[in-house]
């Protein structure tokens, strides 16, 4: 009798603790608010076909986080919404886009966007409006990021440390390249980025020669862009900030005139698989800073594993934009959650602040001051991939060496 | 010497590649007054279907061409039937439709195929080397058949009944009526011909370049540049246009640092010749 009642105590004891625990989650679950990021994304337009992968990722990181149990801030727990709106390629429709979420939605983090021309379209209705603003991508121009700007971020690595990285990975394999000519989109890019990547370049003991090949957004034709990039007789051709079909068809236009020796691209913003379905043989060998959806990559952290899952089970195949964007909005959270502040200025006061930071990647760090003068920008381990028979295959990661962090 | 000799061979490919997509805007322009801005959307839509049969489906890309010019040549009908007859001629009407013509097939595309970006392959591939200079053999196909349908369109309009017809309806719709012409048939005919020739340039300038939903914006502005610049109403003088802009093209970009002031001379001696013939190169009145 008395070993009965004590093992009838016990489950008693057992049954009220899990309910106890239960009825804890239920309660904190229930009375949960909602963080609301608004994201802005060309949806429409020549952009939009590659930035469409960007609100994706930022589901992704939505849903990571608010599987992991959301973020707490002052003790009061929050799961994150994303409110998607199209910047329609072009500066008025971001402006459209950012003044509704700012002033219609109320939304104070905004996170997204990449093209040179929207973010700063973008800038021009977060800071006055005291609204943090994370930007998916940096394309090397002044007007993006600086002192001037104490309330935008650059959630993911810009164009620059594509750059550092690609620029090492080249060094590396193919040590008798001394010399690399330089194509970019001549959008007001060229004079922000040339002169950082001559010096990145002599650090790592290559060379940029001639001017920077440049060419109008509206190009159809990359023949003359590839005859000038061939003409400077260069070891190895490197191209800067661009979309899928400008990679393509340069790609096609270079190695129609018989160009052999490598070609890549610095931009972080770069989806392969794309770029080998529309250049075809012509991209065999072309690499990038760039990650192909598979988990069992060398040294991928769990996250990122985790990541690639939830992205496969949404059909989606993982690529670099859905990096960024999930690289926005995650380092946003982190950074929220380090500051304990739902204040964008407090947020951002504590983010540039931070030396390093959690990343879709593992560690990442903080940087930018010495080539903007804020630490604004999140950089993390560079994956390199290449084409090789038509698919993307990872190559390197490539850790920035800090001397070199723009 | 090199660099020069690389730019005149590109110079007469992208002619080539110009005259051949503006000929379909020019005949419905130039012989039938209409204004067909979805000349582009359709050059893309075409393509497609070119794509789809020969990727998708595996049929040969040459068949899968000849389907696809005839499928859109029957969507040229109905185009001309339903959308441009209605307005009777009326020009402002006409360009109101063909904008909302594009904005359907463009949205109709991302939604069901997806705005992703691709590429035909090449219909021949390889390469032929001339001394320095090393072509693509789809490049010299499409120089052929420019020349070859531009000689043809030229021929077919001034020599055949149905040409004449259509310059006929072109000076004046209500005198050709009263001839006998049958307007309807007539511009039908045309409708169907421009469309069938927007999907053979769009087809093999996805294979030049690349297939997406929104490649028939910028080559519909060539196709205008290349039309205003040889003149409304003469299909012969879109030789002459599409030399002159081809070779701009071709140069300007390679001998210029900026290639934005390569793309303002370019419209800077469009408008300046506009200024001195109005009518463009050999343009005349079109009523």
């Amino acid at each position: 009798m008395k070993k009965f009642l004590v093992v009838i105590s016990l489950l008693l004891i057992i049954a009220s603790i899990t309910v106890s625990c239960t009825s804890e989650k239920s309660t904190s679950t229930a009375n949960a608010k909602t963080l609301t990021i608004g994201e802005i994304e060309p949806l429409t337009g020549m952009f939009g076909d590659i930035f469409k992968y960007v609100p994706q990722g930022a589901q992704l990181a939505k849903d990571y986080i608010n599987n992991h149990g959301g973020i707490t801030i002052g003790g009061q727990k929050y799961v994150i919404d994303i409110v998607v709106r199209d910047g329609k390629d072009s500066p008025e429709g971001a402006t459209a886009a950012a003044n509704e979420l700012v002033y219609d939605k109320g939304v104070k983090f905004i996170a997204g966007t990449g093209p040179a021309f929207m973010v700063p379209a973008i800038d021009t209705v977060t800071e006055p409006a005291g609204v943090l603003y994370t930007a998916v991508y940096q394309n090397g121009m002044k007007v993006e990021m600086g002192p001037n700007y104490p309330l935008k971020f650059v959630g993911s690595p810009c164009s620059f440390s594509g750059q550092v990285a690609t620029l090492t990975y080249l060094k590396e394999k193919y040590p008798s390249v001394k010399t690399v000519a330089f194509i970019l989109i001549d959008d007001g890019q060229i004079a922000d980025n040339d002169p950082v990547v001559r010096a990145t370049a002599t650090k790592l003991g290559l060379s940029i020669v001639g001017d920077t090949v440049g060419y109008a957004p509206s190009t159809q034709d990359f023949t003359p862009v590839a005859q000038k990039a061939v003409a400077l007789n260069a070891d190895a051709i490197m191209i800067g900030n661009a979309i899928s079909p400008w990679f393509g068809l340069t790609l096609k236009a270079i190695r129609g005139l018989g160009y052999t020796k490598p070609i890549f691209s610095c931009c972080d913003a770069i989806v392969l698989p794309d770029i080998a379905g529309i250049a075809g043989s012509d991209a065999e060998g072309f690499f990038g800073a760039s990650i192909p959806s598979d988990p069992n990559i060398p040294d991928l952290p769990q996250i990122a594993k985790d990541v690639i899952k939830m992205a496969s089970d949404q059909g989606w195949q993982l690529n670099s934009m859905h990096v960024q964007g999930f690289s926005a909005v995650y380092s946003l959270i982190m950074a929220i959650k380090a500051a304990n502040s739902l204040d964008p200025k407090v947020v951002a006061a504590k983010w540039e602040k931070m030396d390093k930071i959690d990343t879709i990647f593992g560690a990442g760090r903080m940087g930018g001051l010495q080539t903007y003068g804020v630490n604004h920008n999140v950089y993390y381990k560079t994956p390199i991939s290449i084409i090789e028979n038509g698919k993307v295959v990872f190559k390197e990661w490539i850790s920035l060496d800090k001397s070199l962090m723009p | 010497m090199d660099v020069a000799l690389v730019c005149t061979v590109n110079g007469i490919v992208l002619s080539a590649i110009y005259i051949m997509v503006a000929l379909g805007f020019a005949l419905l322009l130039s012989i039938m007054g209409i204004f067909n801005f979805a000349h582009g959307a359709i050059y893309m839509v075409g393509a497609f279907i070119t794509y789809g049969l020969a990727k998708t489906i595996g049929i040969n890309q040459w068949v899968a061409l000849f389907i696809s010019m005839a499928v859109m040549g029957g969507f040229g009908l109905f185009l001309e039937k339903f959308c441009f007859r209605p307005f009777g001629g009326k020009v402002f009407e006409v360009i109101v439709m063909s904008v909302a013509i594009i904005l359907v097939l463009e949205t109709t595309v991302v939604v069901t195929i997806g705005g992703s970006n691709r590429a035909l392959p090449a219909f021949i591939p390889g390469t032929i080397k001339f001394g320095v200079v090393s072509v693509s053999i789809d490049r010299i196909i499409i120089l052929i058949i420019g020349a070859i349908l531009l000689v043809a369109l030229t021929l077919l309009i001034q020599k055949s009944m149905i040409g004449q017809q259509m310059l006929a309806v072109a000076q004046d719709r209500e005198s050709a009526a009263l001839q006998g012409i049958n307007i309807n048939r007539t511009a039908a005919i045309a409708t169907a011909v421009a469309c069938i020739l927007a999907t053979l340039s769009g087809s093999f300038m996805s294979s030049l370049y690349y297939l997406g939903p929104f490649i028939g914006d910028g080559m519909l502005m060539k196709a205008i540049e290349v039309v205003i610049l040889s003149g409304i109403g003469s299909l012969g003088g879109i030789l002459a246009g599409g030399l002159i802009i081809g070779f701009m093209d071709a140069f300007l970009p390679v001998y210029l640092p900026n290639p934005l002031v390569a793309q303002a001379i370019t419209i800077g001696v469009i408008i300046g010749i506009l200024l001195i013939r109005p009518k463009g190169l050999f343009g005349h009145e079109v009523s």
